[in-house]
Order: structure tokens, then C-alpha cells, then sequence
């Protein structure tokens, strides 16, 4: 049981106190013991004078008679008639001189005058007979005296006095009691005030104590109140102090962890720390998600038996932790053959473990393969060019000598039929050939401005009657500055091309849909394209059908030239690859996003004309900036990414999350302004966020982004109160303007 | 509140305090100059001896008066009267020393003029020759209150007691010492011995009065008549009573002559009534001049105090001191009981000197 300093105190101070109480009672009870037997002695050495003397005085007038023989008798009586007079009438406390002879014959005693002396009594005081004074104890019928004694030479008498002890020393015993009463009342009355001094003085103490203890368990209290000028007060001063300073850092602490643990956890690699035996000490969030767990991982547990993913490269592992070398791994397979994951395994400092960040760079690898295929289409092209051009000089040739073959036949000339035959095969070729040198960029440029607006609806007009009835065309011309610097014609053909290709899969009808706005492309989106485009202002022209989809296995080579999913004789193969040729050679770009089974859609950007986006540039202020929180959800992380630097732009502060759960997660443990949310998302959708969102905090703006989004969602999400929708990708400027609608 | 704040107010206390008792004692010392001193606002008593302090008689009596009234006396008959509530004064008429009537009278004139002078509250006179020669002329219709003392026998043949005047008388113990004389004695004739003076013609009277008996009376006027009485009065009587021969016309002074003899010749019981003459004679009941001494200061004080001293009778004395002479005793085959050896003063054995 712990004692308190109070109780250590008052134990060594009561302690001390019997101690010296003890000490003092002892010594001044010896020292009143002797001053009580100096005085004793000296008092009834005087009676034993004064009975000595009168006794004295009676010899002497004994003596002035001349006849001792006649009057020593007389006078001796007389004397003892006179001392029984004087000391026997009134016996206090028992005590009385009593005279013996040295023939043991009792002269004077209150009882036993002319008795001998008994042998007990003789026993007891026969000493006094031996000399002519002293003192000393014996024990006379059960009573304890003090003995004093003087010898009266003349007569051979012996004066005692016998003094009980309880006698002797009541005085003492009557001190010695009220000191020892004087003695506990005073070391009670030191002991209550002294316990009241030591609360009074300690309770700062016993405050700083609890404090203290409060603190080593992890409580925070408010501060102690101890307003003194001695050192307690300084202490409990200090002890605010420090304890004001220990709880900043640990707060600062508990930030700057949180702030680790929020970096860390929203990294987009996948973190997991290990000790020098493999065994898993953290995991981020991205790790806990890529490996497909969020409860807690028993101490102790080596990574391989924890997943056993990691089995094949125990080795690896385990000998960059021993030999406390960066080892790289891209053999580990975590989502199926599609996706893509780099591991790189840091050992720590001192072989004290080592940290493994494992990256998805599917989209890396993704761009890789993209960069590739656009190389070799680029190869491609620059084949099909050269052939082309030769090929569609000779069929010059070919068509020149038809014409003028033709030109010297008659109506009615068999021949002629056959050069028409020529012809028109040559006609048809050139128009192959011109295809074919559209994909290869070998088709003279001859670039003015050119209102897309205009192009798209004379092409539309165009559609309408060529196209299928089944399939129905809509145009959205969102964009306001539609001039772009190029071929009109080609222009005319992309749309044409791809008309046919949305016509094509939807073969039990549909609607295509035609969006153009403007957007303005930043310097990393530029960066990361694969298109040599500079970052800008662009038309963007969306070519949406509802159609069957493109499975994603084929994607990828959609744009090659011949590539082509129609049976043999249905198609070329090039309308797809010339749309590709037309879009670079209008320094522009293209995207695709399909859904199997939901529609495709095709994002052309074609960069403004500069000039007359000059003459505009006065009518929209495209630049906002606020301090709103944003939570951005998107399981792309080049979107995530480029949003976050956008907003960051505008001096938002953004939150991430890969889906609808995590951003839940995030939106609980956070203060959010805006979500910016995807739709199509794994584990839990855009929808749904937005249901759950709304039922946290139904005044929450939440935005819908989409690559591909119908219409009649965008409706059912308008009604379920999102406040606006914006089309992915997105630029600066349509962030811009999104952020100024939502926060004006 | 600082220290300084809380001295400085007691400091000035102090001071304040300090100055007062300086001035008081300073006023108090101008009311003693202007004033007769503090002493001088005590009551007064004057005390008139007939003899001078030369005398044990009046050295006993004086010692009593002093010790009554808390004054003591130095060895040059200086009083100190700060311990006590009353001023003294004394006079000695020295009647024996000086006892012609041109001296008495002179005494007398010193005295008026002293009580006209100082005017006391209370006057104490001791033995005969004052009442005779004072009071009785002078100061019989004073107002002052007059206590007398050593008056032998009878006040009454002043006039005493009046209203202003009242005390004690001087009788010897005679009576109880013949009593105790006669356990000795073979018969009861008792004999009387002293020089030939008035006193002792007086005092033998006085005696046979007391005693009521005859006394047979010697007064014989030289020492060797003296012995030659004594001697005579051994065959004629059984007890013969002693007085002090201090008149005998031959006497040098030394009482050696009257010792050696009475220790050789004595054979009957002795006694005597002086504490001189105890060495001499088997016992002696001696009077005690405190007594007297004592009770004239208490009753002046009684008087002072407001009782009238016509309202205080004239005492006689009552205590005596008995001496027996052990040799005398061991040369008479005496003796002495206990009872009286315990309330006696012995005079030491002398025979084996």
C-alpha cells in the first residue's frame, strides 16, 4: 500500500516526538530524582538537627543540674514527652521520627514506645545502630521507605525518621504524571497543528501529485491553482508550465502524427513497414485496400504468412533485410493480369526493418503501351504516306491516261464502258489513297479558321439522312468560341467517320449526341497526353453514342490503320485511323471511354483559334480562387491528381478518397465544403455517395463528375439534389467556373 | 503594515510613559520640600522614661514599647520609624542618675516644652518618678492621652486611672515564688532582705499585703550589716526573700560580695524577684520589662485608634521568669520537679567551679 508523504511525516514527527518526549520525561525524571533526594536528605537531615538539638539542649540543662543521676531520667522522658508533643500530634502521610536505643528498646514511636524492637524491625533498620548517621531502603511491613538516621552520642540514642518511598517521591509522581499529561495534551495539540501544517503545505502537493498521475495516464487537467511565493508555488508554476508545454508538444505530436498518418494514408502508393524479421509493424490505407484488409493484423505476423501474395518473393525480401539493400519487385500480381503494381522494398537504418511501397502504375504502363501504338501508328503512317503518295501519283497516272483515253473514244464505243470501269475503280482508289494520306498527315495543309458549330451542323444535316431513322442525333453547342484553325473537310470527315462508326454500334438504334464546350487544357494534362498539344484554350467536341461499347481488349487499337471489328468487305479499317491523322494534324487530340453495353464516347479537342479568342478574351473571367475544403473522389488517380493540383491552384484545400466508402471515411473524420465525386466507382458508387452524403449533411454541395454519364442519371442525380455535374476530364477553366457557380 | 509603522507608535508610548513618571517624581519632591515629609504626617507618641537606658529594667521596657511599634534603634539610641505608622520620640529623665530636685525639675521644664513643641498624639511614661513629677503637676487635665507602665504596687496614689490616663502597674510575682519556696522549706516564716530605702520599706509592705503575712524585714545600710541580716534572718525564719542591695552605702558595684557569701552561708530556700540576683538565691520569679513595654505601646495604639482610656482598666503584669539556681539546689539537697525545671531558665551547677 503506498503511504503519502503526509503519512511518512506525521510517522517520523510522531516518531521524533515520543522520542524526545520519551528523552526528556527520562531525563528530567532522573534529574528531578536526585534534586528530590538532595533535598529530601537535606530536609530530614534538618529534623533529625532539630530533634538532635533540642534533644542536645535537654542534655545541656541536663548537665547545668550537677546531678545527671537524679534528673537524667526525668529529663529524658521529658524530652520525649516534648518531641511526642511536637511531632506526634499530628502524623502526616505517615511519617514520624522514632527514637531507638542501642539496646534495640523503641523510646519513641507512635505505637510501639518502651517495646523492644522486633527482629523483623532490627533486621530491616538494624543498621542504623552501627553508625552516627546515614541513609538507606528496606522494605518494613510491605511498605517500601527511605531510612535516615543520626546518632545522639549522650544518650545513645538513635533518631530515624522512616519515609515511604510513594511519600518520598509523590512529589515526583504527581509531576511525572502531570508532565506526562502536559507532555500528550502538548504533543496532541503539536500533532493536530502540525497535521494541519503539513495539509496546509502539502495539499499543493497531493494537487501536483494527482496532476501528476492524471498526466502519466494520458488526462489532461486544466492547470493547478496554487497562488503562493515559496517554492511550492514555483513548483506548481513549473508544473503548468511543463505540463502546458508537454501537452502542446504532445498535441503538436498528435498532429504531426495524424498529419504522417493522413500522408501516409493518402498516398496513392501502398505503404507497409516491416521489422528486421519481416514481421508487419504499419500499413496505409492503399495498402490495407490493395490487400483487401481492414482489420487489425495480430503483432508478430510475417508479411508472406499475412499475404501470401508475397510468398514468391519472400526470398527477396528477406535478403534485402539482411543485407540492407533497395530491392525492386514488379512480378507480384495483385489484381489480375490487367493491372499493373511496382514494389520497392527501402530497408531502414541500422537493420531495423524496412518500408515496402508498392505503386499500381497500370495507367503508367497503360500510357507506355498508348505511346508505343501511337509510335508504331506513327511508323505506320509514315509507311501508308510514302506508299500513298506514290500509290495516288501513279493512280494519277492511271486516271490522267483513262480521262484521255476516254477523251478520244465515242459515245458508243464499247472501250468506253471499260475506261469508265477505270475510272471509277481509279476514282475509288484515290479516295483510298486519300484516306490513307489523311492518316499519314501527307495531305496539304491548307488551314484557315473554320467555325466548328457550323461544320457540325452541316454534317448533322448530312447524317440525318444517311444515318439509320432508328438512330437519333442531338447536339448540345455548349462552346462559345467555336473558330479553330483548320480543314473544314476534314473536319467534316472525323465527324462523318465517327458518326458511322457510333451508327455502327447501335444497330438497333440509339442517340448520338454531339457536345461541344470549351475547355482549357493545363500543362499536365498536355504532359501527360500523348499527343504533342500545347496546354491552352480548346474546343472540345464530345461524340456520344448509346451504343454496345468497345470491349476494353480492343481499345487500345481502335485508331490502327485497317483495324477494323466489321466482317471482311464491310470496312477499311481507316476511319478511325484517319480521325487519329485528322486530329494530329490539327495539332489536337483525342480520347476515348467506353463502357461495353452503356455507349462510347470520344473527346476531340481542337485548339481555339488564338485570334479570335483574343477578340473574347474580355467576356468571361475564367480565373477564381476561394478556401473551401474539397473532398475529391475518383478511383483514377490522374484525375485525382490533376484536380488536386488545380484546385490546390485556386487555394482549396483537398482530400482525396479512391471511392465512395473511403470518402465516407474522410468526410466523417473531416470539414468539408465541396465533394467533388465520380460515378462509376468499385466497392461503392457515385449514387450511392450521394445518398449517404445527403443523409449526413442534406446541405452539403456535392458535384458529380463523369467521363460518361447519361442524361436521365444526370436528371435522377440533379433530383436528388447534387448541385452541379462537370465532365471528365475537366480543365482549369471548367473547374474555374464550376467552383465560381457552387461558391457564388 | 510594516515593522517601522507598528515601533514608532510604541516607541512614543514608552516615551510618553518615561516623561510622565519623571515629572511626578518631580512634583512629588515639591510637595516633600513644601511639606512637613510623610513622616511627619504619622502619629505621634512620646515616650518619658523616669530613668536612662542604662538600666536593663528600662532597656526591657523600651525594647518593648520599639518592637510594638515596628521601630528599631541603633546603638546610638537612633529610632527608624520607616518600617512603622508612627513618629517617636524619647526622653530619659534620669531621676536616679540625676535625683536632685533642681534636675527633676529640669527634666520636667525639657519635657513640657518637648510636647508643646511636637505636640505628640499619645504619651507612654515609665515608672514613678514621671507620674510623680510629671504628670501629676502637669499633665493631669492634658489633653493628650498618657499611658503609664513600671508603677510599683498602686497607680491609685497618682490619681490614677482618670479619663485621659490609664496602664499597666508593676507587681512582683511574689506571691506563686513563696508558694513554690515552701516545698523546700522546713517552715513557713518568711524573711525580707534590701538596703535601707523607701522602695524597699515600700516594697516589703506591699509584699506582706500580697502575702498576707507577716514578713520579718531586714534593711540594713552597709554590706556586712547586710550579711550579718541575712545571716540572722537564716535562724529566725524559713525562707527569706532577696532584694538588690544596689544602695548599701559600702557597695562598690560588684556583685561578687553578695554571690560568695549567699552560695557559702545560704541554708535555707532563697528568692528573689530580680533577674540580678538569681545567681545568688535558689529560684527567682523575675518580672519582665518587655511586658510592661509591650502593653503600654499596644494600649496608646488602642487609644489612637479611637478607644477612650477611660474605658481601659489598669493591669497588673502576669508573666514572670522563673530561674532556679541548680547549685544552690545541689548545696540544699533540693530537688526541683520536672514541671518547674521544664518552665525554668537553670543557672549552671557551680559547686564544682
Amino acid at each position: 500500500m503506498r503511504k503519502s508523504i503526509i503519512q511518512r511525516l506525521l510517522l517520523t514527527f510522531v516518531f521524533s516526538l515520543a522520542v524526545t518526549m520519551s528523552a526528556i520525561l527520562f531525563i528530567s525524571d532522573r534529574r528531578l530524582r536526585v534534586i528530590i533526594d538532595e533535598s529530601q536528605n537535606q530536609l530530614y537531615r534538618d529534623k533529625l538537627d532539630m530533634i538532635w538539638l533540642e534533644l542536645m539542649i535537654d542534655e545541656s540543662r541536663l548537665e547545668i543540674t550537677g546531678l545527671r543521676e537524679a534528673y537524667e531520667k526525668d529529663f529524658q522522658n521529658s524530652a520525649l514527652k516534648e518531641l511526642r508533643n511536637t511531632f506526634y500530634r499530628d502524623i502526616l502521610k505517615g511519617i514520624y521520627p522514632f527514637i531507638i536505643d542501642t539496646d534495640q528498646n523503641i523510646l519513641l514511636h507512635p505505637n510501639l514506645s518502651g517495646t523492644k524492637a522486633s527482629e523483623e524491625l532490627m533486621s530491616q533498620i538494624g543498621r542504623v545502630l552501627e553508625n552516627s548517621s546515614g541513609d538507606f531502603n528496606a522494605s518494613y511491613e510491605g511498605i517500601e521507605k527511605w531510612y535516615v538516621y543520626k546518632r545522639f552520642e549522650p544518650w545513645d540514642w538513635v533518631i530515624c525518621y522512616g519515609v515511604p518511598l510513594r511519600e518520598k517521591y509523590g512529589d515526583l509522581y504527581s509531576f511525572r504524571q502531570i508532565q506526562i499529561a502536559i507532555v500528550l495534551i502538548f504533543s496532541c495539540i503539536l500533532i493536530f497543528l502540525i497535521t494541519l501544517l503539513l495539509i496546509r503545505i502539502l495539499k499543493p502537493v497531493k494537487e501536483l501529485t494527482a496532476a501528476s498521475i492524471a498526466m502519466a495516464e494520458g488526462e489532461w487537467s486544466p492547470g493547478i491553482s496554487i497562488n503562493r511565493q515559496d517554492e511550492l508555488g514555483i513548483l506548481a508554476g513549473s508544473f503548468n508550465a511543463m505540463q502546458n508545454s508537454i501537452h502542446e508538444k504532445m498535441e503538436d505530436l498528435t498532429r504531426a502524427r495524424s498529419f504522417i498518418s493522413d500522408i501516409i494514408d493518402s498516398m496513392p502508393s501502398a505503404i507497409i513497414s516491416l521489422d528486421s524479421l519481416g514481421r508487419i509493424t504499419m500499413m496505409n490505407e492503399t495498402a490495407r485496400e490493395l490487400l483487401n484488409t481492414h482489420g487489425d493484423i495480430p503483432d508478430e505476423t510475417l508479411l508472406w504468412e499475412a499475404f501470401s501474395v508475397f510468398e514468391g518473393e519472400r526470398n527477396t525480401i528477406i535478403k534485402s533485410l539482411t543485407e540492407n539493400i533497395i530491392q525492386e519487385i514488379s512480378s507480384i500480381q495483385f489484381k489480375g493480369p490487367s493491372s499493373y503494381y511496382e514494389t520497392v522494398i527501402y530497408p531502414l537504418e541500422n537493420s531495423s526493418g524496412a518500408v515496402l511501397r508498392i505503386d499500381d502504375v497500370s495507367q503508367k504502363k497503360k500510357m507506355e503501351e498508348q505511346m508505343t501504338q501511337f509510335q508504331k501508328m506513327d511508323a505506320l503512317g509514315q509507311l501508308v504516306g510514302g506508299v500513298a503518295h506514290d500509290f495516288n501519283n501513279m493512280l494519277g497516272g492511271v486516271i490522267a491516261a483513262a480521262d484521255l483515253l476516254k477523251s478520244g473514244l465515242s459515245e458508243n464505243d464499247q472501250n468506253r464502258q471499260l475506261v469508265d470501269l477505270i475510272l471509277d475503280a481509279s476514282g475509288r482508289a484515290s479516295d483510298l489513297v486519300s484516306n490513307l494520306m489523311s492518316f499519314s498527315r501527307k495531305t496539304v495543309k491548307e488551314f484557315e479558321p473554320a467555325d466548328l458549330h457550323s461544320i457540325i451542323y452541316r454534317t448533322v444535316s448530312i447524317l440525318k439522312r444517311t444515318l439509320d431513322r432508328k438512330i437519333g442525333i442531338s447536339i448540345v453547342d455548349e462552346a462559345e468560341h467555336t473558330v479553330f484553325s483548320g480543314a473544314e473537310a476534314k473536319i467534316e470527315n472525323l465527324i462523318m467517320n465517327m458518326a458511322i462508326n457510333a451508327s455502327h454500334a447501335m444497330p438497333t438504334g440509339g442517340l448520338l449526341t454531339i457536345r461541344t464546350k470549351n475547355t482549357f487544357l493545363d500543362e499536365y494534362y498536355c504532359s501527360q497526353s500523348p499527343f504533342n498539344i500545347k496546354a491552352g484554350r480548346y474546343i472540345e467536341m464530345q461524340i456520344r453514342d448509346t451504343g454496345s461499347g468497345i470491349d476494353p481488349e480492343i481499345l487500345d487499337r481502335i485508331f490502327e490503320p485497317f483495324f477494323t471489328t466489321k466482317k471482311t468487305g464491310k470496312g477499311t479499317g481507316l476511319g478511325l485511323s484517319s480521325v487519329f491523322g485528322t486530329v494530329q494534324e490539327h495539332n489536337g487530340a483525342i480520347s476515348v471511354y467506353s463502357e461495353p453495353g452503356t455507349g462510347t464516347v470520344f473527346h476531340v479537342y481542337l485548339p481555339c483559334e488564338e485570334k479570335e479568342m483574343e477578340n473574347n478574351s474580355e467576356t468571361r473571367d475564367l480565373t477564381w480562387s476561394g478556401d473551401a475544403v474539397v473532398l475529391l473522389v475518383d478511383d483514377e488517380e490522374i484525375i485525382r491528381k490533376t484536380a488536386t493540383m488545380i484546385l490546390n491552384e485556386m487555394g482549396m484545400t483537398v482530400l482525396t478518397a479512391v471511392d465512395g466508402m473511403d470518402a465516407l471515411k474522410v468526410f466523417r473524420d473531416n470539414n468539408i465544403d465541396l465533394v467533388i465525386t465520380d460515378m462509376i466507382m468499385p466497392r461503392m458508387g457515385g449514387r450511392e455517395l450521394v445518398c449517404e452524403l445527403r443523409k449526413l449533411s442534406p446541405g452539403l454541395k456535392i458535384v458529380v463528375s463523369s467521363g460518361f454519364t447519361k442524361e436521365d442519371d444526370l436528371e435522377e442525380l440533379k433530383h436528388q439534389g447534387i448541385n452541379s455535374f462537370i465532365q471528365k476530364p475537366f480543365t482549369m477553366d471548367e473547374l474555374a467556373l464550376l467552383m465560381k457557380d457552387i461558391f457564388s | 503594515m510594516n515593522s517601522s509603522t507598528v515601533r514608532k507608535p510604541v516607541f512614543l508610548f514608552i516615551l510618553t510613559i518615561i516623561l510622565f513618571t519623571g515629572c511626578s517624581e518631580k512634583e512629588e519632591a515639591r510637595v516633600n520640600e513644601s511639606l512637613p515629609s510623610a513622616s511627619s504626617a504619622k502619629e505621634k507618641i512620646l515616650y518619658i522614661d523616669s530613668y536612662n537606658l542604662d538600666f536593663p529594667w528600662v532597656q526591657g521596657i523600651t525594647r518593648g514599647i520599639l518592637d510594638t511599634l515596628e521601630i528599631s534603634m541603633d546603638s546610638e539610641e537612633n529610632l527608624d520609624n520607616s518600617r512603622s505608622s508612627y513618629e517617636m520620640k524619647i526622653y530619659h529623665m534620669k531621676t536616679k542618675r540625676n535625683p536632685s530636685e533642681e534636675a527633676i525639675h529640669g527634666a520636667v521644664k525639657e519635657v513640657l516644652a518637648l510636647i508643646d513643641q511636637w505636640n505628640p498624639d499619645a504619651i507612654i511614661i515609665s515608672d514613678d518618678n514621671a507620674a510623680k513629677y510629671l504628670v501629676v503637676p502637669h499633665l493631669m487635665d492634658s489633653e493628650i492621652p498618657i499611658v503609664f507602665c513600671g508603677i510599683n504596687w498602686d497607680a491609685s496614689v497618682y490619681g490614677f486611672p482618670t479619663e485621659n490616663i490609664t496602664g499597666m502597674v508593676e507587681i512582683n510575682l511574689i506571691d506563686s515564688m513563696v508558694e513554690e519556696l515552701k516545698k523546700y522549706s522546713k517552715g513557713d516564716r518568711i524573711g525580707y532582705i534590701r538596703d535601707n530605702t523607701i522602695t524597699s520599706r515600700k516594697e516589703s509592705e506591699n509584699y506582706e499585703k500580697l502575702l498576707g503575712t507577716a514578713i520579718v524585714k531586714r534593711f540594713p545600710t552597709t554590706i556586712s550589716q547586710w550579711k550579718e541580716d541575712f545571716l540572722t534572718l537564716q535562724e529566725e525564719t524559713d525562707i527569706i526573700l532577696v532584694g538588690y542591695p544596689n544602695a548599701l552605702e559600702d557597695w562598690d558595684g560588684s556583685t561578687d560580695v553578695y554571690q560568695d557569701f549567699l552560695r557559702e552561708k545560704t541554708e535555707v530556700p532563697t528568692g528573689s524577684w530580680d533577674l540580678w540576683t538569681s545567681s545568688w538565691v535558689l529560684m527567682s520569679f523575675a518580672l519582665v520589662a518587655e511586658e510592661q513595654g509591650e502593653y503600654a505601646a499596644s494600649t496608646a495604639l488602642r487609644i489612637l485608634n479611637g478607644e477612650s482610656p477611660g474605658n481601659i482598666p489598669v493591669v497588673r503584669n502576669k508573666i514572670s521568669m522563673v530561674y532556679l539556681n541548680m547549685g544552690m539546689a545541689k548545696k540544699l539537697g533540693i530537688i526541683f520537679p520536672m514541671e518547674l525545671i521544664e518552665r525554668s531558665h537553670l543557672i549552671g551547677d557551680w559547686l564544682d567551679e
